[in-house]
């Protein structure tokens, strides 16, 4: 369980993130929404231990320290939104990186194994042996979420995970997500800024806007015409499909 | 119990190359280190150098020659040599700048600035010369390197602070030894630009003990980190997204290399262009790994310097090059056809 109270954020002067309280739960896809500027890259950060923030944040019973952060705690997976790099790893080299920690001078056949599962996990088994930078940016992603993933962490922290990707990368990240969040127990928070995304993958929902938290509660609750226009700004409509789902789209004038 | 492969990049498919070129470069590094030795104004056949070097009996005269003359100065090629690819991979690394290197922090300017300010100021100091200008450029270049870091960590770690610290710091001392030439007398002129043109005739076994001794001091340090450079290459969240304590890594790297460099330009003056293409080449051979790379950074810059040294004799012989020019004159070509021939975005 990942508690958040009162959590104040400030970059130089400016304060970024305000008041924010919510609780994340094992085993459930929490999407953090919100316009661009809300502060939702700001959260995940502070939630991963990457900056330092005042309020009380408690994972799994205990607090956590943050006063100084710029490291990242052990217990998280965290996936940066931007995807760019001009290294020549290979993509199996590159995911082996998500052991990090555990990395001696030589690497095991276990630990070669788990990758090379974790690549297939993701359909990237083909990719194993290009280069990063000759990868497209949707490819690069899959391949930095399967770092992530091979962390085998407990509080995973996604940034965008398919903003870059096409829709059939989409539906296999966002499966992905939610079978490991389910399977091994993850508290996953995501920022997503496809709405029907969130409706049809996440189990909560954080709102934000202007680095307030507007609204949290279940999915199908908060992802209403009614809470999201004031919100995004837009007249936003909702129907419902022949096999009962939800979708959302904006009114386009 | 788990079956261990040294598993370098792709699962060991390029395994092979790699340790192939690590052990090819080390070969020609042996080769390169006999050759130079033979080398000089008397040419020694290479049979005599091997048995002089293994115990065994040769004239005097030679045994003087390879033990006391030549050796130093070749093994002093191979000990900067690799420094200097060393600090250059590292700098590039940290920095996310394909042209770091120990110009691009000032700390070769550093060091130019504290040998000239001896030069010039000679006799008044208490100790002599060919102490006082190595000491005075260690500590230069520690100098230099103190203000870099120092910038960095006041601007939060970033890679651009340090390098914008360090441009401004190589004006200022540039500017600095500009004066000092105009200053200087025509004999303390003629000094410091020899000095400054770096050369390998300064070598001697107590110098070559110091240079090892720091070599084998930083090394295993920089090796340690060797996967968090290799997440540290991907992006600086990337790494940080990885677990690496960004800026306390690009600290820590970079007052080992300054340590690595101040004891390098120390006793053979300011030969840049090592530390610049080293690390390229060993990048173009080896791929991206630091476990590879800096071992094969140290070997490139070994076995660049020591050529150098190699060819500066044969291109004339009899004749003292300073070294700096030969790395220069033979390297830029070089270097541009590797550019030239990589792939897009390669470098």
């Amino acid at each position: 369980m990942l508690h958040a109270q009162h959590l104040h954020v400030s970059l130089g002067r400016q304060t970024v993130l305000q008041d924010i309280s919510f609780e994340a739960r094992p085993g459930e896809v929490t999407a953090l929404l919100g316009p661009n500027g809300s502060g939702k890259t700001t959260l995940l950060k502070t939630l991963a231990g990457l900056l330092p923030a005042r309020g009380q944040l408690q994972w799994q019973g205990r607090p956590r320290n943050l006063q100084h952060g710029g490291q990242l705690h052990p217990s998280c997976g965290y996936l940066p939104q931007d995807c760019s790099t001009r290294s020549r790893l290979t993509v199996e080299d590159a995911v082996l990186l998500g052991r990090l920690g555990t990395l001696g001078w030589r690497v095991s056949t276990e630990q070669r194994e788990a990758v090379r599962q974790q690549l297939a996990t993701l359909g990237l088994a083909a990719l194993a042996g290009r280069r990063l930078c000759e990868l497209s940016g949707g490819q690069r992603q899959m391949v930095f979420l399967a770092q992530v993933l091979l962390r085998e962490p407990s509080l995973l922290l996604l940034d965008e995970p398919i903003s870059a990707l096409d829709l059939q990368h989409q539906v296999q990240v966002m499966c992905t997500v939610r079978e490991q969040t389910r399977e091994r127990g993850l508290t996953s928070v995501v920022v997503l800024h496809d709405l029907n995304a969130a409706l049809a993958y996440a189990d909560c929902v954080l709102l934000l806007r202007q680095g307030r938290l507007v609204a949290t509660g279940n999915t199908v609750d908060i992802l209403t015409p009614a809470t999201l226009a004031p919100v995004f700004g837009v007249t936003i409509h909702q129907a419902h499909t022949a096999t009962g789902h939800s979708v959302l789209c904006p009114h386009t004038g | 119990m788990s079956t261990l492969s040294l598993a370098l990049p792709a699962a060991g498919r390029r395994l092979a190359p790699a340790v192939t070129g690590l052990l090819l470069m080390t070969g020609l590094l042996l080769l390169s280190l006999l050759l130079d030795v033979a080398s000089g104004p008397s040419m020694l056949p290479l049979r005599e150098v091997v048995a002089a070097l293994t115990g065994s009996t040769v004239e005097r005269g030679t045994a003087v020659i390879v033990w006391d003359i030549r050796l130093p100065v070749a093994l002093m090629a191979l000990l900067v040599g690799a420094a200097l690819g060393l600090s250059g991979l590292v700098m590039q690394t940290v920095l996310h700048n394909p042209l770091a290197s120990s110009y691009t922090l000032g700390v070769s300017a550093g060091a130019g600035f504290g040998a000239a300010l001896v030069i010039v100021l000679g006799s008044t100091l208490p100790l002599p010369e060919t102490v006082a200008v190595p000491l005075a450029a260690f500590l230069f270049a520690g100098i230099a390197c103190s203000a870099v870091l120092g910038i960095g960590y006041a601007k939060g770690g970033q890679a651009d602070s340090y390098v914008l610290g360090g441009i401004a710091l190589l004006f200022l001392f540039q500017a600095l030894l500009s004066l000092l030439q105009y200053l200087a007398s025509p004999e303390a002129l003629q000094a410091i630009v020899f000095w400054l043109f770096g050369s390998l005739y300064k070598a001697s076994w107590p110098k070559l003990a110091l240079v090892a001794a720091v070599l084998a001091l930083c090394l295993p340090l920089l090796l340690r980190d060797a996967w968090r450079f290799t997440a540290l290459g991907l992006s600086d969240e990337r790494a940080l997204s990885l677990g690496v304590n960004v800026p306390v890594l690009r600290w820590r790297a970079l007052a080992i290399v300054s340590l690595l460099t101040g004891a390098a330009v120390a006793f053979v003056g300011t030969i840049g262009f090592v530390g610049l293409i080293a690390p390229h080449i060993a990048r173009f051979l080896l791929g991206e790994d630091q476990r590879l790379l800096l071992p094969g950074a140290a070997l490139c810059g070994a076995l660049l310097l020591s050529l150098s040294s190699l060819l500066g004799k044969w291109l004339s012989p009899g004749e003292l090059i300073p070294i700096g020019i030969v790395t220069a004159t033979v390297g830029v070509p070089f270097f541009l056809l590797l550019v030239m021939r990589s792939k897009p975005g390669a470098w």
